[in-house]
């Protein structure tokens, strides 16, 4: 989260500073791209990419707090993974490891040359990720949007489409059964 | 999504939390918990939650290339439905002279922000993800300002390896910068990062006493534009030539070396 600043960066974002928007993305790519990676794994990276060339086009007109700018970051990430979700379905006989999207194959620095450069990882968020994921679909979603994009019960209510009562519900069932399943992967201490 | 989960129609076949149960489930929700102060059967849930928010690794920041090259396409294009309000201003890329209302507390996000821009080891010895070795490497190619030049001129095109050791003190400094002189949210991940930098946070100020100021010809503001133009030559995009830019050698990111060249520093 920005905080305080946060007014002032967006004001510089909608006008052209790059440091501005550099403070927006490096704020928001993480939380975005965890997120992603229990929505839709093998396209987190793209759909990641895609959000932001959404966000940019639509920057200027936005107006909000910053619990708004997160919610509108992941809503529109939401709809791309709906989006491609749908391609993919309407895609015969495709194996879902042969995943790679043609309307995105052609974007830039998806696979870099220095993809090697980039191995190294947070093992322990990806372990928790990969934990969220097991989850019942919404569940996962849910408290991803609670915990790493932030947002208030109320504000994933708005953005699931679904009750607050649903939501609390949701969220708590899940952390359930994440308690039972890490106790029976005994990563219990 | 929301198709498998729980729905709204199965709620009522839901056994409620007991209330101190449902109150240390929100207090975990909304990041109001830490681990240590979880409940015995909670504490792992908590340790999962925290992993979840912890410090981007170098594949997370690794679009910012992309990132910047879509925001320098669309603030470069005329006519663009989201600025009416300002028709006559220069779609300028240089933070510099727009940032100038901001003044020096967003000068100082430059810091957090170059974490974002630089290259992919240097971003990486910022968040602690290098095996002990790397690390201390970078570490001395922070401390040794040699060390930039030598790279500098053994990358032509700069399209090979990372170019970290060409540019990370300034970034060091921002960062020091940033945790000294920020606001709260600008300490706070400056410092994170610090603490990895460093090798824990006791050892943060010893860092940052170390780290050279970059001199006045290299301003945190303008990093990001030099740096960023290297970082479209890394993903193969022609990088857009903007009035009043200067880009003589089309993806070579001269002007970083330019502003940071061998035996340049002041």
């Amino acid at each position: 989260m920005i905080g305080e600043d946060f007014p002032a960066v967006l004001i510089a974002a909608q006008q052209g500073d790059e440091v501005a928007f550099a403070t927006l993305w490096h704020d928001g790519q993480p939380a975005l791209l965890r997120y992603l990676r229990v929505l839709a794994p093998d396209m987190a990276e793209d759909i990641a990419a895609e959000t932001w060339t959404y966000v940019v086009r639509g920057l200027a007109r936005f107006r909000g707090d910053e619990q708004n700018w997160r919610a509108w970051l992941f809503t529109t990430a939401r709809r791309r993974v709906i989006d491609q979700t749908r391609q993919l379905m309407r895609r015969p006989a495709t194996s879902l490891e042969a995943l790679p999207d043609p309307a995105l194959a052609d974007l830039p620095g998806v696979r870099g040359p220095d993809a090697a450069d980039l191995a190294l990882e947070n093992l322990a968020t990806r372990a928790a990720i990969g934990a969220i994921a097991n989850l019942p679909p919404m569940q996962a979603e849910v408290i991803m949007l609670r915990v790493v994009a932030g947002l208030d019960t109320e504000a994933v209510a708005q953005l699931l489409g679904r009750s607050s009562g649903a939501i609390r519900v949701a969220a708590h069932r899940g952390l359930h059964r994440l308690a039972s399943m890490l106790s029976e992967a005994g990563v219990t201490r | 999504m929301t198709d498998h989960g729980v729905s709204d129609g199965d709620m009522p076949t839901f056994l409620w939390p007991t209330w101190p149960e449902a109150r240390a489930l929100d207090a975990l929700l909304s990041g109001n918990c830490r681990p240590e102060e979880a409940s015995a059967e909670l504490r792992p849930v908590a340790e999962v939650l925290v992993a979840l928010q912890a410090p981007p690794d170098r594949q997370e920041v690794a679009g910012w290339g992309q990132a910047l090259t879509a925001y320098r396409e669309m603030a470069d294009r005329p006519g663009m439905p989201g600025q009416p309000s300002i028709p006559g201003r220069p779609r300028s890329r240089r933070p510099r002279s727009i940032a100038r209302p901001l003044g020096a507390r967003l000068a100082a996000a430059a810091g957090a922000a170059a974490i974002a821009v630089l290259g992919a080891g240097a971003a990486a010895a910022y968040t602690g993800s290098l095996p002990a070795g790397l690390q201390k490497f970078a570490h001395a190619a922070i401390a040794a300002p040699g060390m930039r030049g030598s790279s500098a001129a053994s990358a032509p095109g700069g399209t090979g390896g990372p170019r970290a050791p060409s540019v990370p003190d300034p970034a060091a400094y921002g960062l020091c910068n940033a945790e000294e002189h920020g606001t709260a949210s600008q300490r706070a991940v400056a410092f994170r990062n610090l603490v990895h930098a460093a090798g824990g946070a006791d050892k943060v100020a010893a860092y940052c006493a170390l780290v050279p100021h970059p001199g006045s010809t290299n301003p945190p503001g303008r990093r990001v534009g030099q740096t960023a133009s290297a970082a479209d030559t890394k993903h193969g995009r022609k990088p857009t030539t903007p009035p009043g830019k200067p880009t003589k050698t089309p993806g070579n990111g001269n002007g970083n070396r330019r502003g940071n060249g061998p035996g340049e520093q002041s």
